[in-house]
């Protein structure tokens, strides 16, 4: 074989395989080490488990460094850096599959860990051996040591600073692993490797990296389905949100950038809540406005009433409600409410849409916007925007607002509803439970004398709302009774923070 | 909820939001100062003469202070007069951006509580509705949560003060600070004055030796030397001097945080901001000027003739018996053919309005959530200004940010020669490569890019210059001339701006025996 044919200069290519293999190396392991940590906590933990599992690995790889390649170093290393670039490759992604589809996390985790330390053990040792030909043994130690710990600097800076943020986890180490079959491939032409399946592999490996690069993006998806409890019927980014429906058996659920919206399962108390609660406060409803609540489902339930006579819906996102009105699903889920001839949709930011609004007034509103997790959100429950519903209402007309959970979050709960009463509404807080959601809390509101919700005023073939369950939601226990709150304002958003604190809480304890 | 939760936490992980590297095509163009026109002035070439015509008053310049100006001689009945700017619109530094998605300011972007003295800045808010007796504000315009963020070692921090990684000294010398602007807050002169108000022609002048030292001087004194409270510090004089520490008085330095007290409102630091910035108070100003605003007009000479002013355009010549000038100082000699050069200086700035197709996903990532104002710590540009905040309920969807950039590191001549050499691609690799650590999609997100390039942005408040003869002989009337421009106060934001303007429309209406209520005591 052209075992001894060295090529001129390849010593120096040698000593940036070294480089290279130490930097890639590096680099596999962190990305291990920050998977583990966003996905299972404890980063301190999970680094230093990876860490450990690695640095043996190559001790291991070291010591049987010996028995291998002893006839043909180079050919052995080439195969080694091939095999580093496949598994190192494929390490992120497999990583995050396993991670959503199997409960075999951990061990994929150190297995692959392990895996690329034992190869990149194995290496080094045998890079010195080739080497050694060229150079001193004190010289090529401190050479190769040098490279090595200068390629694990390289790749502690690159990752956070560049890989990271550029590329993401699953791409960069795809990327690496074509590093791996970069310096495979150049080792071998070096040496004149003329071995027709040495090639063959590299190239195998080369292409399976490029695909798996290209198709980086539908492995994310893909990997992050899997952590939805149900298959996904459908998902889709629109400029405003991410949109996920999934389904199992007869059970629908819809997820907005990842929030729970609701499940088809119980979602009618919900809604008959906040719908027919302010309805029944009102003779005769006829102009219904809705605030968000693009999925048509509180749509539904306002035009059960004969009364109705339009509903106007105002909700941010065009695909959404296109979505619900058209979808076969998720139309039959609202009853085809967004199709009814009563209805208007209406795409805008409600809150620059109460402010320029220059329809006649409401009946009824009802307002349903997501949970004030952010401040852009959380402009939409300030006092401010309160106070801009009032010329929205007809005198004798009734209000209900979406306040989040009483139990989960009391603090932001109490807020919403001093803020409220602030902007100048009666108010009447109540709460219901929803098994997919838990405790979960409105506000019930109008102008000049407090709401009166009818018991007769409701629509006939309602699932939830009864004689017995409407005067029971006005109830609030001893864990879930009122607090005194600031008020929450445009320039001084205090629900926001409230909120996060309650939710940190609960997901911390 | 639990793993509702922890899902959400790992699905929101960076590296899982698709970041496509496709490099959309990027528009956009080096934009304003009217340089063709501007240009004019320094050539001797004669203008194109049309028949002379003839009002009672002609206003030169239609950035704040020429519009207050002639807001103020509307207020008075007067109503002969014309307006003559420069640009296609009025505005000056106030101007605004169109866009489809939002408006954007071009400079000046917002506008704090009035002080009590601030009583031409009461009176408009009062007319515009924003300030009702005299504590009422429209809470939809003041500044919504969350106002400014700071991106530290890798995180976003709500507030100016960059705290993570500060040491228990930094923080020591932030609190002394504070506590000495609180000091200089309540500090008072025999007579009642303050020390630092706003505007600044009711401080007191005791305290001109103030302006005798640069502020970096003063931090020295103080034995203030933490890095970050020096870059805090000197980040408020960039931001409104366009001026380095040592290019800025101690008393400018010290003017900017003790000076905005609230005027009695609460909280205390509230501002107002559009996502046109000022330019809202110019749409104000300017609704019933109609078509005695001249744009697109070079003001080239202003001369005396017998008992009239004749103001002369590159097209037009206008007789007058009274002048305001509401231009910078820095153009008398070449308009007026003064001898005497006035020493007023001028910093140099760059504004981009990045036109983004939608909010790039990072600005949800790394801590503190996207605010009106987004600064970088240690950064050469200021960061930039959320054009969509006051008007979005959403973090998604089409935005214009408008990114700052005082060149107050170099000497303004060198800074406006490299202003003049760079090309519009450069600007943008400048800015990208700035914001990109921070926003790496934004690149993506982005569709448009303009720039505008302001030569002379704002006088230099430099260490004598506040309380100089020169600067308060300036502001003094001629004979039917009357000075109006926020330079005459050593530093320009809108407050000094319209004080000048209405000071000099004041003065021409005294002159015609028409004093009336006096705007800026009352
Ligand atoms: C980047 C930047 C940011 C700023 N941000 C703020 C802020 O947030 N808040 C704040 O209060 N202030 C801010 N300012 C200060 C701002 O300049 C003032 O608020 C105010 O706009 C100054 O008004 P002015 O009338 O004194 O001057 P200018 O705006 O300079 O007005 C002068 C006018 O004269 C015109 N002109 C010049 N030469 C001629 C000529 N020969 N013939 C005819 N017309 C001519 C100009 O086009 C201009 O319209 C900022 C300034 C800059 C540069």
């Amino acid at each position: 074989m052209a075992e001894n044919n060295e090529a001129p200069g390849s010593s120096g290519i040698l000593l940036i395989s070294v480089f290279l293999v130490a930097t890639c190396g590096l680099v596999y392991e962190l990305i291990a080490g920050a998977l583990a940590s966003y996905l299972l906590g404890d980063s301190v933990l999970q680094f230093s488990t990876i860490i450990g599992d690695y640095l043996f690995a190559m001790g291991v790889g070291s010591y049987l460094a010996q028995f291998v390649g002893r006839r043909q170093p180079a050919v052995a290393f080439t195969r080694l850096q091939n095999s580093i670039a496949l598994i190192g490759g494929f390490s992120a992604a497999a990583m995050h599959v396993a991670y959503s589809y199997s409960g075999g996390f951990r061990l994929v985790l150190y297995l692959l860990v392990f895996l690329v330390g034992l190869l990149v053990g194995v290496e080094i040792p045998l890079l010195m051996a080739i080497l050694k030909r060229n150079y001193g043994f004190r010289e090529l130690v401190s050479q190769v040591l040098a490279l090595d710990y200068l390629g694990a600097l390289l790749a502690s800076v690159l990752f956070p600073l560049f890989l990271i943020p550029q590329l993401g986890l699953i791409r960069t180490s795809f990327c690496c692993g074509l590093v791996n079959v970069a310096v495979a491939w150049i080792f071998a032409s070096s040496f004149r490797l003329r071995i027709p399946l040495l090639r063959a592999e590299m190239a195998v490996v080369g292409a399976l990296l490029l695909g798996g690069l290209a198709a980086s993006e539908r492995i994310t998806r893909w990997a992050e389905e899997g952590l939805y409890p149900d298959p996904i019927v459908l998902s889709r980014s629109t400029p405003y949100q991410r949109l996920v429906v999934t389904r199992k058996h007869q059970e629908i659920r819809l997820y907005l950038n990842n929030n729970l919206q609701f499940s088809s399962r119980d979602e009618y108390r919900y809604h008959e809540a906040l719908v027919h609660t302010p309805l029944s406060c009102v003779k005769e409803p006829r102009r219904v406005l809705i605030l968000g609540g693009g999925d048509g489902l509180a749509a539904r339930e306002i035009l059960r009433y004969k009364s109705v006579q339009q509903v106007l819906l105002v909700d941010l996102d065009p695909e959404m409600t296109a979505l619900f009105r058209t979808h076969r699903y998720l139309s039959r889920l609202n009853d085809h409410s967004l199709s009814d001839p009563r209805l208007k949709i209406l795409n805008a930011d409600a809150f620059v849409w109460v402010s320029e609004n220059k329809e006649p007034s409401f009946d009824a509103i009802v307002v349903d916007f997501p949970d004030p997790s952010n401040y852009a959100v959380g402009k939409l429950y300030t006092k401010t925007f309160y106070q801009r519903l009032h010329p929205l209402l007809a005198p004798g007309g009734a209000l209900s607002v979406q306040c989040t959970s009483p139990l989960f979050a009391r603090r932001s709960y109490w807020c919403i509803v001093e803020t409220i009463k602030a902007a100048g509404w009666q108010v009447k807080p109540y709460h219901l439970y929803v098994p997919s959601f838990g405790e979960w809390g409105f506000t019930l509101a109008s102008q000049d004398s407090p709401p009166e919700p009818d018991l007769r005023r409701l629509p006939v073939g309602l699932k939830y709302l009864d004689a017995a369950a409407l005067p029971d939601m006005f109830l609030f226990p001893a864990d879930m009774a009122a607090l005194p709150s600031p008020i929450n304002r445009l320039f001084d958003q205090v629900l926001v923070r409230y909120y996060e604190q309650d939710w940190r809480s609960i997901v911390d304890s | 909820m639990k793993r509702r939760h922890f899902l959400q936490g790992a699905l929101a992980l960076p590296w899982l939001a698709s970041c496509s590297s496709r490099q959309s095509g990027l528009s956009g163009q080096i934009v304003g100062a009217n340089f063709a026109l501007g240009h004019r002035l320094r050539q001797a070439g004669q203008a194109t003469v049309r028949p002379p015509q003839k009002v009672d008053v002609v206003i030169a310049g239609g950035g704040i202070a020429g519009l207050t100006a002639a807001w103020r001689l509307s207020q008075a009945g007067v109503d002969d007069f014309v307006m003559l700017e420069l640009e296609e619109d009025a505005g000056g530094n106030s101007r605004a951006a169109r866009y489809p998605a939002s408006p954007a300011p071009w400079a000046a972007h917002y506008l704090p509580v009035p002080t009590r003295e601030s009583t031409v800045v009461r009176r408009l808010l009062r007319e515009m509705g924003l300030l009702r007796g005299s504590n009422l504000f429209e809470e939809g315009q003041l500044c919504h949560a969350n106002e400014e963020r700071v991106y530290v070692l890798g995180r976003w921090e709500e507030g100016l003060f960059p705290k993570a990684g500060a040491s228990s000294d930094d923080f020591r010398q932030l609190r002394q600070f504070e506590d000495h602007i609180q000091k200089w807050q309540k500090w008072r002169d025999r007579r009642g004055r303050k020390a630092f108000a706003i505007p600044m022609a009711f401080s007191s002048p005791e305290l001109r030796y103030l302006d005798q030292i640069s502020m970096a001087e003063y931090m020295a004194r103080q034995h203030w030397n933490s890095p970050r409270l020096l870059w805090y510090v000197e980040y408020g004089c960039r931001d409104d001097y366009g001026c380095s520490l040592q290019n800025t008085s101690a008393w400018a330095g010290l003017h900017y945080f003790a000076s905005r007290d609230g005027g009695g409102f609460e909280p205390k630091d509230l501002q107002f901001v559009w996502p046109e910035g000022n330019h809202r108070l110019v749409q104000h100003l300017e609704r019933d000027l109609g078509q005695r605003l001249h744009t697109a007009q070079l003001v080239m000479r202003i001369s005396r003739q017998g008992d009239l002013w004749e103001v002369q355009t590159q097209n037009q010549t206008w007789r007058a018996r009274q002048v305001i000038y509401a231009l910078p100082t820095f153009l008398r000699p070449y308009l007026l053919q003064e001898q005497a050069r006035p020493q007023f200086t001028y910093a140099p700035w760059t504004v981009c309005n990045l036109v983004l197709d939608r909010l790039p996903p990072s600005v949800t990532r790394e801590g503190a959530g996207l605010s009106w104002d987004n600064v970088l710590y240690d950064s050469p540009g200021l960061g930039y200004v959320v054009a969509t905040h006051q008007t979005q309920s959403h973090l998604q969807g089409p935005s214009v940010w408008t990114y700052y950039r005082p060149w107050s590191e170099l000497e303004p001549a060198l800074a406006r020669q490299q202003m003049l050499d760079s090309d519009w691609e450069g600007v943008c690799r400048q800015v990208f490569s700035e914001l990109s650590p921070v926003h790496p999609d934004l690149r993506e997100a982005c569709r448009q890019l303009d720039v505008m390039h302001l030569g002379h942005a704002m006088v230099r408040p430099l260490p004598g210059f506040i309380w100089s003869q020169q600067r308060q002989a300036a502001a003094q009337p001629g004979k039917g001339i009357y000075f109006a421009h926020s330079d005459l106060s050593g530093f320009s934001i809108f407050e000094e701006a319209s004080y000048h303007g209405v000071r000099a429309a004041q003065e021409a209406l005294s002159d015609l025996g028409k004093a009336g209520a006096d705007f800026l005591r009352e």
